[in-house]
């Protein structure tokens, strides 16, 4: 949902041709976010479909046309970046899953399972790290901003294994502490 | 993810610090106790040690710098085995070989930031005035050095006693949670500091709770908890392309119309 | 150990308040302290310090002036083993009149307040040099309101004689400012005009002193050996030191006590003030002591900063 968001942002700045739109996109994500230029494509036809986005002037050499934001668009874009973020919480990461179902089936030898995902958040920390400090280093300010948020938000999934792993767990299944 | 054996490692190396089985016990069960610890410590090395308050990593902080003696175990910095020290000897020791940083500076607050970073290398015999207004300069407060601490910021302050922890040029610097008292801002200044004094061949202990800043310089993670090591991590810091790292998910999510409306409804 | 001295120094430039708080406080101790061991030396034995100073009398006979004579009574101290001896001191009780009031007091003849025995300490005036004049102790002169260079009248003889008082003086005898143990002195040649035709009242005061301090008993025993060799009647009364001295010390260890408890009390509310201090120093300190143990400070050198900086303001 939000690669059509982000090309209309893209577009509201300056008419661009699909490909514009692919490296612009792609650089502000900072690598972060690959996308191929067909899913971009269909994005812009969807667009103009719906009335959002307009190709300005004729299709030039070698097929490129060159998408400006239309009033509608602009409408749509202005909505969206003034709606909050409200939907439920995303939780993408697999250890979620693995550790209710550990709680079932492993009955209580999960502190192994805590203590690789840990390791697993620390090297991703030292990571994230990594990366900020070559972002910053790099000026690229909008990568370094992104990293933070992930920076923050391994924090949290490290401390939740540490409060899990105090809370002894998993024992519960076998028998009350 | 990684797993080399830190023994294996242990075994390869001498080891600028090891502790060997220590156990530290306090009266009327005071939190902060060890059980039972066992590590070894690279020269050079950047070591964080975390976890939860009371868990015992300030614990074997002291016990490395020899301000406090353990129940039991051995404790050997660069050669020497604590416990073979008297109280002067142990002195004699933190003078010589540790720097220590607090979280809460302890800076002499009758002493100006100057005189606090020389009194290491004054208990040597030396005077190191040059070398004390070198170090303020090189930490970026060179304008301090005659002022009391009352009169410094927190991140003034911790980048003065950094210096004092310096100025003997210590075989081993410790940091217990040096960025703990600090905003984000300065903390994120000093452990840089910190982080260029490793690239300089400084050995560090930093025992920490904020595992983002504790994984910024140190490539390896103890984790302590009831006094024992539950995690001995090494980490990797290879060149990666921002992708393998973080991803920022295309998936579609449902229409706005069709999202859930909050609890109320 | 310049971190030391810097340490110390810079702490005392802080704590300039404590720091002149002990100041004052060592030397109010240091004061209350030589005020009470003066005290304490002083008022041991007054009685025996005074008497020591003023070699006083263990032992003075009053003869009766009627039986004995002069040239007799040279002769009593080799009797007794006296080993130094004052007068014979012609005496008579001399009544005199002074404003309004009237005082009968013994009344010696003495021409100088000097000698082995029973010292007289002047403390104003001079000793007579004429018949006309007198002296009296500076306890009975005080509470009398009589002063050197004032007149009495003498009322005890028809002659009414009126005498200037020429000094004030300190005898060991004068325990208290009541009349019964005070005295006054004339010279000697003045006593026969003082003393009343009445009889039994001329009399010589002989003072005898020993060697070493006699017990009670050996006292009672010289009298007795006086009385036995001396015609019957020469001898109409006597007084031992071991006597005044109980009647002196009993008012007087009243005094001496309170002052005793007041100056340990002083002493032991400064060392109090100072002990709280110090203590507060040391406890203020307590983290400061765990700072200077980890930069390196040795336990030796943490006492010493702390040593030096209470000792700083007390010798300073």
């Amino acid at each position: 949902m939000s690669l059509k968001y982000g090309v209309l942002g893209l577009l509201k700045v300056e008419p661009l041709h699909g490909y514009e739109v692919k490296n612009r996109f792609e650089a502000m994500l900072g690598g972060t976010w690959e996308v191929n230029i067909g899913q971009i494509y269909t994005t812009l036809q969807r667009l103009e479909r719906d009335g959002l986005v307009r190709p300005v002037g004729e299709r030039g050499d070698r097929g490129k046309l060159l998408y400006e934001l239309s009033s509608e668009g602009k409408k749509a874009l202005d909505d969206w970046l003034a709606q909050p973020d409200s939907g439920p919480q995303q939780l993408h990461e697999d250890i979620y899953v693995k550790l209710l179902l550990a709680t079932r089936i492993a009955n209580g030898d999960l502190q192994q399972m805590l203590a690789r995902q840990k390791r697993a958040f620390l090297q991703r920390l030292r990571d994230l790290n990594r990366l900020e400090e070559k972002a910053r280093r790099d000026g690229r300010i909008d990568l370094a901003r992104l990293v933070r948020g992930a920076l923050l938000h391994t924090e949290a999934d490290l401390k939740w294994m540490d409060e899990l792993a105090s809370e002894h767990f998993g024992t519960e299944g076998a028998a009350a502490e | 993810m990684n797993s080399i054996s830190p023994n294996l490692v242990a075994l390869a190396r001498s080891g600028l610090v090891r502790l060997t089985d220590v156990t530290k016990v306090y009266q009327g069960g005071i939190t902060g106790a060890l059980d039972g610890v066992s590590i070894t410590v690279e020269k050079g090395e950047f070591t964080a040690i975390m976890g939860p308050s009371g868990s015992g990593k300030s614990t074997m902080l002291n016990l490395v710098a020899g301000l406090d003696r353990p129940t039991s175990g051995t404790i050997v910095v660069g050669g020497t085995d604590l416990s073979k020290l008297g109280e002067a000897g142990l002195a004699r020791f933190r003078r010589d070989h540790i720097g220590f940083v607090f979280q809460f500076f302890y800076l002499l607050p009758n002493l100006t930031a100057l005189e606090n970073v020389l009194i290491p290398a004054q208990l040597k015999g030396n005077m190191a005035t040059g070398r004390g207004r070198e170090l303020l300069e090189q930490l970026g407060i060179p304008d301090v050095a005659d002022k009391y601490p009352a009169r410094l910021s927190g991140g003034q302050q911790q980048r003065v006693a950094i210096a004092r922890a310096l100025i003997n040029n210590p075989t081993l610097l410790l940091a217990d949670e040096p960025t703990g008292a600090l905003d984000t801002h300065s903390g994120e200044q000093v452990m840089e500091l910190l982080g260029g004094l490793h690239r300089g061949g400084q050995t560090i202990l930093l025992v920490t709770h904020d595992a983002k800043l504790a994984t910024r310089n140190a490539a390896r993670v103890i984790s302590v908890m009831d006094g024992k090591i539950v995690d001995d991590a090494r980490l990797e810091s290879p060149e990666r392309a921002p992708s393998e790292v973080i991803r920022v998910r295309s998936e579609e999510t449902p229409p706005a119309g069709a999202r859930r409306a909050p609890e109320t409804k | 150990m310049k971190a030391v001295v810097v340490k110390a120094l810079a702490d005392l430039r802080r704590r300039r308040l404590q720091a002149s708080v002990i100041f004052v406080t060592v030397l109010l101790a240091v004061g209350t302290g030589t005020m009470a061991l003066t005290l304490m030396t002083q008022t041991r034995d007054p009685y025996q310090t005074a008497f020591e100073a003023q070699k006083g009398a263990h032992l003075q006979v009053y003869y009766d002036g009627g039986v004995t004579d002069r040239q007799l009574l040279a002769s009593t101290p080799s009797l007794i083993g006296a080993s130094a001896f004052g007068g014979p001191y012609p005496s008579t009780t001399v009544e005199f009149q002074h404003g309004s009031r009237k005082f009968s007091l013994d009344t010696f003849g003495r021409d100088n307040p000097g000698g082995d025995v029973e010292v007289l300490k002047i403390t104003s005036g001079h000793w007579p040099v004429s018949d006309g004049e007198i002296v009296l102790t500076r306890s009975f002169a005080e509470l009398n309101h009589i002063s050197v260079g004032d007149s009495v009248k003498v009322v005890s003889v028809t002659q009414k004689p009126v005498l200037t008082v020429a000094a004030e003086v300190v005898d060991i005898d004068e325990g208290s400012a009541d009349l019964s143990s005070q005295h006054t002195w004339v010279l000697s040649s003045a006593i026969p005009a003082l003393t009343p035709t009445t009889p039994n009242s001329s009399f010589y005061l002989m003072d005898y002193r020993f060697a070493t301090d006699p017990t009670n008993s050996q006292l009672a025993g010289y009298v007795d050996r006086l009385k036995a060799s001396l015609p019957p009647g020469s001898i109409s009364g006597s007084v031992n030191y071991i006597l005044i001295r109980s009647v002196f010390n009993i008012t007087n260890q009243i005094l001496t006590s309170v002052l005793l408890a007041f100056s340990v009390f002083a002493l032991a509310a400064t060392a109090a003030i100072v002990a709280n201090l110090v203590t507060g120093i040391v406890i203020s300190s307590y983290r400061e002591i765990g700072i200077m143990k980890a930069v390196g400070f040795a336990p030796r050198e943490v006492v010493a900063v702390f040593v030096l900086q209470i000792l700083a303001p007390a010798l300073s």
